[in-house]
């Protein structure tokens, strides 16, 4: 355990850990793009191809409303697909003005 | 790398007012890797704009590390006018990288175009963010963000409960919002990330406008602890469909939630959502 977990795991146990969506380990992860210990598709060929798109039915996915992953306060950061420079400045400033107004 | 286009802005503590006094929440934001850059954290402008600049410097090192835009080496490989094997060791080591991403989404997520050449871009700019976010961490700063391209990289909270440094483990979360796909200026989901110093938080989304493929849904959000599993994971699932996504729930541990063609919203179980629905 380094320190960052010892420093985890001292204040989860003291209910102070902030609520946010957060990984479980503590480093920051220039070195953490390696994927070699993992590995998706247990089943032979059910993803063999970017190309194909399964009718299978995902066993994880739930449906949601929209009231349910929308709240009321406002947000700092924006995540969306990729634009160029112009395109994504644009878009994003307008979805960041409308969530704080 | 353009002049910058900086902003400054200022958010309130959401009327918490027992709240004790709380940096201002500064930000600036740059052109890099042909799209915006965004740092923010809670500091003084002048502190920001000092760890600002290490930042920058990641990205220009990026670009040209790896050759970016123009005629640089990555171009010249996705043109297919550069052949990998006579590549720089780091543009074949971060392909290496890529194949190995392949191998572990069965294919789902490949660094090739169908018409055979290779497009690192993706991967550098995960690389970029992720060695900026180190940038923050080895400036001792224990509350930031870095965006660039819709991606998303945070640790600690843009409001600290105390001042920085003097109580760095306990704050209010950073709040993303992730674009509607049918109209990029509203939001479809906000989400709470990260909140404790030193451990990060990623979103990554991914829509399906990529080399004419029908891809399984209209567009992916992955959360990770890191942003290139964020962001590699988000164009898997994207490509891959269910099965790919179960996988990368189960094996990755990531959250996941993705909108269909039809503009069905589904999450898997470990996306946060808002109690009051």
């Amino acid at each position: 355990m380094n320190i960052r977990q010892a420093i985890f795991a001292s204040v989860a146990s003291a209910g102070v850990l902030a609520s946010g969506w957060l990984g479980g380990t503590a480093t920051t992860t220039a070195s953490a793009a390696a994927p070699s210990t993992h590995r998706l598709g247990t089943v032979a060929g059910v993803a063999s191809s970017a190309h194909h798109r399964s009718a299978a039915a995902s066993t994880t996915l739930s449906t949601v409303r929209r009231g349910q992953l929308r709240g009321t306060e406002p947000v700092q950061l924006l995540s969306g697909p990729g634009y160029t420079a112009a395109g994504y400045g644009l878009t994003q400033q307008a979805a960041l003005d409308t969530s704080l107004a | 790398m353009s002049t910058p286009t900086d902003t400054d802005r200022q958010f309130d503590a959401d009327g918490e007012s027992e709240d004790p006094p709380v940096p201002r929440l500064a930000s600036r934001a740059f052109e890099a890797l042909g799209t915006m850059v965004s740092i923010s954290a809670p500091m003084d402008p002048d502190e920001l704009d000092a760890a600002v600049q290490t930042v920058r410097r990641v990205f220009v090192e990026t670009e040209e590390y790896f050759g970016v835009g123009g005629r640089g080496s990555v171009e010249s490989l996705r043109r297919g006018e550069t052949e990998l094997r006579y590549s720089h060791h780091r543009l074949r080591a971060l392909y290496e990288q890529a194949i190995g991403w392949r191998n572990a989404t069965e294919g789902a997520f490949t660094p090739h175009a169908p018409d055979g050449p290779v497009d690192l871009r993706g991967l550098v700019k995960g690389w970029a963010i992720a060695h900026a976010g180190q940038a923050m961490m080895d400036l001792e700063l224990p509350h930031w963000s870095v965006t660039a391209g819709g991606d998303v990289l945070c640790s600690g909270s843009p409001f600290p409960a105390e001042p920085t440094g003097a109580d760095p483990f306990y704050g209010r979360h950073w709040r993303a919002g992730i674009t509607d796909p049918f109209d990029a200026a509203t939001l479809v989901a906000d989400v709470p990330l990260a909140g404790t110093p030193g451990f990060t938080a990623a979103l990554a989304t991914s829509s399906g406008h990529g080399y004419g493929r029908t891809n399984a849904y209209l567009q992916v959000s992955v959360l990770a602890e890191d942003i290139v599993t964020a962001d590699v994971l988000s164009k898997a699932i994207l490509a891959g469909g269910p099965p790919t996504l179960d996988s990368a729930v189960r094996e990755f541990g990531v959250a996941v939630l993705v909108c269909g063609h039809d503009g069905e919203l589904l999450a898997s179980g470990g996306w946060p959502l808002h109690a009051s629905a």
